[in-house]
């Protein structure tokens, strides 16, 4: 049983894991459009997950096909030298003193025993929800919670925190016996080449590949259809359904960086759990869905925002804005009614009565795709946008 | 103070010593001792015009010229009046004309009062924004009972009484030197290629030119750039008819009912008892005929059946009509094309120009901040010797909501004064004009440019 994943020398992994790093900088430094969403789609964990639980693959699924074969390759050469977020455990775990670095613990404390198999089992708990529409663990992917991080909102960087507080508490035991991209290719590795002592090494039982599997299907099932199906948030334009988008959501933080209005924020709401670090849309005084923007959609690696075309992302509607007639100004007939002329969609309008010779406001439904421009730019911040 | 040329300088004090002469002076018509049959001059029109063919045809003629200038300013509304005041205060010969019998516009004679986006506010308090001769008029108006409230440190809105403010515009006017026809229309544009050299405009004297070294369009509806073919924007936007009730301190509050169903009676003015209501009105193409009749009646009959509502509400029985806006409320027609466009994205990431010439206040859509207008939202594209100013400069559909408001109008008006002084002082097309010479210029004269 040696997955001792920091054997070997460990000053020439560093370097590779260092250049690693460094290349992720300067990728993102050369072409920051990549650094928005490459990341967390090189996981073939992610990209297989998502393709199953959306029935739809993107043009990002081809990312993950280099990382596929090295996996089958070279088993867990990805976790030893190139994974950013095995360079973090590794040196978390250094900070304990008069601990070798390669002296693996399999435990969290003195009792709770973490299994061996329990990444493989991540990894097949997920892929079976997944045929069920309801990838379980995808957001524990490595590339996911590094990504997260990198989104550099505070909430996103729990995943992040969690594996480091492991790694810091037992050295090694995230990379060798928790990672689910780690259980993923082990599971790869026994799949392609059957007889090699890497797969000798990741033994697992058919039948056991297949309960972890049937496990992760059912329990996905019987999670409360309503808890997961309650909206109470406005989701990036050509969002999947609400349940869909909580299970395959995996938190990367690929939209919220991708996002030029900056109006995608990972949620964070006491009386949505399930929902917990999905984005939703927060307008401000300026900034709203761009009818000229779709980054969101290609940014995402698992596909649960759809990569639509401008025309159909335009048409998808985020929510319907909604006035509060008794406090609109130009209701009270008072100098406004900005928000028409604001609205991209011409689905504002004034509405003149000559009864009384007043005039009102009125959203036209069938052309409002909730965008937000004329929430922000109401004085009395009347407008809001609602979801549907 | 930026030196100005000795031909200028000259005229200037020759101004200075006219307005010793007392007001009237320039272009003053002649007066009579009593009534008479006099033998005058014959309306001047080329003949009637005729039928040729079933079409109604226009003699082909040569039309007077009443007189030349060198900045001919058209519309004496508030943008209007601030630029003639400003280039004859550069010292240029400045000509105004305005279709009716007033100063003041849409402010005035449309019966809007209330001077907004004026200020911003600071750490320290209220910020002005809108200073220079703006601000001069504001101040003058304190000086006359009644004239302004809301006017002075810490107050911001200020909101006037509209025939003082007639009656200050026409006496600044006078004190610089202006030359003013009132009750002439301007009807079109007289151009030699793509320069404007003056205006036709229509009167009871019949149809008279003027001609300029350079037009400034402060007609609000950019009458004069429309007719001389500069790219401009058409808009339609509403069209109201604002009006004022008198006797409202009438009002018995004990009687006066729940405060939300009882009609809206709007915000105060200088005269104790009277208040402004405004109108929002039909949208409308502000330049069409029959939409404009429509409004005016209305609009007006509108006015008088809220009237009878509240008449008919318990303690508000003799709460009347004192006046309905003697000029409809016109808020957008047409916008220049600018060499730049004023629009809502650049504002609200607080752009700052090279080129800036005004800058105006704090507004709702546009939140607490200063805004910035270039000199290039007043210059046309291809037609020279004209600027755009008032509500009609270059701007977007949104932020036209601010460049038409009166504070905006006043800073814009005083720019675009100074601007058509300076091009005719170093004889030059102002798009040509030295900016950073502008700018000293204005900043002299008091104005803020940040
Ligand atoms: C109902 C209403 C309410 C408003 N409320 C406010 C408010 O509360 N606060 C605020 O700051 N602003 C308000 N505004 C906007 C503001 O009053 C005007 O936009 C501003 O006064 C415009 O000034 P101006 O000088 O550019 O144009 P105008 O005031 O329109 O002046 C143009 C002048 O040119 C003359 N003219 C036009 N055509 C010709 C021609 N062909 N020949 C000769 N002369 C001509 C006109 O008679 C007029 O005197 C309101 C506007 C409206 C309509």
């Amino acid at each position: 049983m040696s997955n001792r994943i920091f054997a070997g020398n460990p000053s020439s992994r560093r370097l590779a894991r260092v250049s690693a790093l460094l290349a992720i900088g300067l990728v993102a430094w050369l072409w920051p459009a990549a650094w928005r969403y490459v990341l967390p789609a090189l996981s073939p964990h992610v990209a297989v997950c998502s393709a199953v639980s959306l029935r739809f693959a993107s043009m990002l699924f081809l990312l993950s096909a280099p990382m596929l074969f090295l996996m089958i390759l070279r088993h867990r050469f990805w976790c030893r030298h190139l994974c950013p977020v095995g360079l973090i455990t590794e040196t978390c775990g250094k900070l304990r003193r008069g601990r070798k670095v390669d002296d693996e613990r399999h435990t969290i404390g003195k009792h709770i025993r973490i299994p061996s198999s329990t990444g493989r089992f991540l990894a097949l708990a997920s892929l079976g929800g997944s045929v069920v529409g309801y990838p379980l663990f995808l957001w524990a992917d490595p590339l996911a919670l590094f990504s997260g991080f990198c989104t550099f909102s505070q909430a996103s960087a729990v995943g992040l925190a969690i594996v480091i507080l492991i790694s810091i508490a037992s050295p090694g035991l995230w990379c060798s016996r928790i990672c689910p991209l780690g259980g993923t290719q082990d599971l790869m590795v026994r799949l392609a080449r059957p007889n090699t002592r890497g797969s000798r090494n990741t033994e697992v039982s058919q039948r056991r590949i297949f309960l972890a599997a049937a496990l992760g299907a059912v329990f996905s099932a019987l999670i409360p259809a309503d808890v997961l199906a309650r909206k109470r948030h406005l989701r990036p334009p050509g969002t999947v359904d609400e349940t869909a988008l909580k299970g395959g959501c995996i938190r990367c933080g690929n939209c919220t960086r991708s996002c030029p209005s900056g109006i995608i924020e990972p949620s964070v709401d006491s009386r949505d759990v399930a929902g917990f670090l999905v984005p939703r849309l927060k307008f401000s005084r300026t900034d709203y869905c761009l009818e000229d923007c779709n980054r969101c959609g290609h940014a995402c690696p698992t596909g649960v925002i759809r990569p639509l075309p401008l025309r159909d992302k335009n048409r998808h509607v985020i929510g319907i804005a909604r006035i509060d007639l008794s406090e609109c100004l130009l209701t009270m007939d008072a100098e406004c009614g900005v928000c028409v002329p604001r609205c991209p969609h011409g689905a504002i309008v004034e509405q003149f009565s000559r009864q009384s010779y007043t005039t009102t406001l009125k959203v036209i439904a069938e052309k409002c795709n909730g965008c937000g421009a004329c929430v922000g730019i109401c004085p009395t911040k009347v407008v809001t946008v609602e979801a549907v | 103070m930026e030196s100005l040329s000795r031909r200028s300088f000259l005229r200037k004090i020759a101004l200075a010593g006219a307005t010793a002469l007392g007001p009237g002076i320039v272009g003053a018509g002649q007066i009579y001792e009593g009534s008479k049959i006099v033998e005058a001059e014959r309306v001047y029109r080329g003949g009637p015009a005729i039928i040729v063919d079933g079409k109604v045809i226009q003699p082909r003629r040569e039309v007077p010229v009443i007189c030349e200038t060198d900045v001919l300013v058209v519309g004496g509304g508030c943008a209007g009046v601030m630029s003639a005041l400003a280039a004859a205060r550069t010292g240029a010969k400045v000509t105004l004309v305005e279709r009716y019998g007033c100063f003041g516009g849409l402010w005035t004679a449309g019966l809007v009062l209330i001077v907004l986006a004026t200020h911003v506010e600071a750490d320290q308090g209220l910020k002005k924004c809108v200073r220079g001769i703006g601000d001069e008029l504001l101040n003058r108006l304190l000086k006359i009972k009644g004239g302004i409230i809301n006017q002075g440190p810490g107050m911001r809105d200020p909101t006037s009484d509209p025939e003082a403010t007639k009656y200050v515009m026409a006496e600044m006017l006078s004190e610089a030197g202006v030359d003013i026809l009132l009750n002439s229309w301007v009807t079109n544009a007289v151009m030699e290629g793509n320069s404007i050299e003056g205006i036709l405009f229509e009167s009871k004297a019949g149809c008279h030119a003027v001609k300029a070294k350079v037009v400034v369009d402060a007609s609000g509806d950019g009458d004069v750039f429309g007719a001389a073919g500069a790219e401009h924007v058409r808009h339609i936007h509403r069209i109201g008819l604002v009006h004022r009730l008198g006797n409202v301190d009438r009002i018995a509050a004990s009687k006066s009912g729940d405060k939300r169903s009882s009609p809206n009676l709007s915000s105060n003015t200088p005269l104790p008892s009277v208040r402004w209501v405004n109108m929002q009105g039909p949208q409308g193409d502000c330049l069409d005929i029959r939409t404009l009749t429509q409004c005016e009646l209305d609009g007006r009959r509108a006015v008088w059946e809220k009237l009878k509502k509240i008449q008919q509400t318990p303690g508000r029985e003799q709460v009347f009509m004192l006046d309905t806006a003697s000029q409809l409320g016109i808020r957008a027609s047409r916008t220049l094309t600018g060499l730049h466009e004023v629009t809502f994205d650049e504002t609200m990431a607080n752009k700052k120009y090279a080129d800036v010439v005004a800058i105006g206040g704090a507004y709702a859509f546009v939140g607490n901040r200063a805004c910035q207008i270039p000199y290039r939202a007043l210059v046309p594209l291809k037609i020279d010797n004209l600027l755009a100013t008032g509500r009609c400069v270059a701007a977007d559909n949104l932020m036209l909501n601010y460049t038409r408001l009166i504070g905006p109008c006043l800073v814009t008006g005083h720019a675009a004064g100074t601007a058509a002084a300076l091009a005719v002082d170093s004889k030059c097309r102002p798009r040509d004009a030295d900016v950073a010479k502008l700018q000293r210029l204005l900043k002299a004269q008091g104005a803020y440019l940040g």
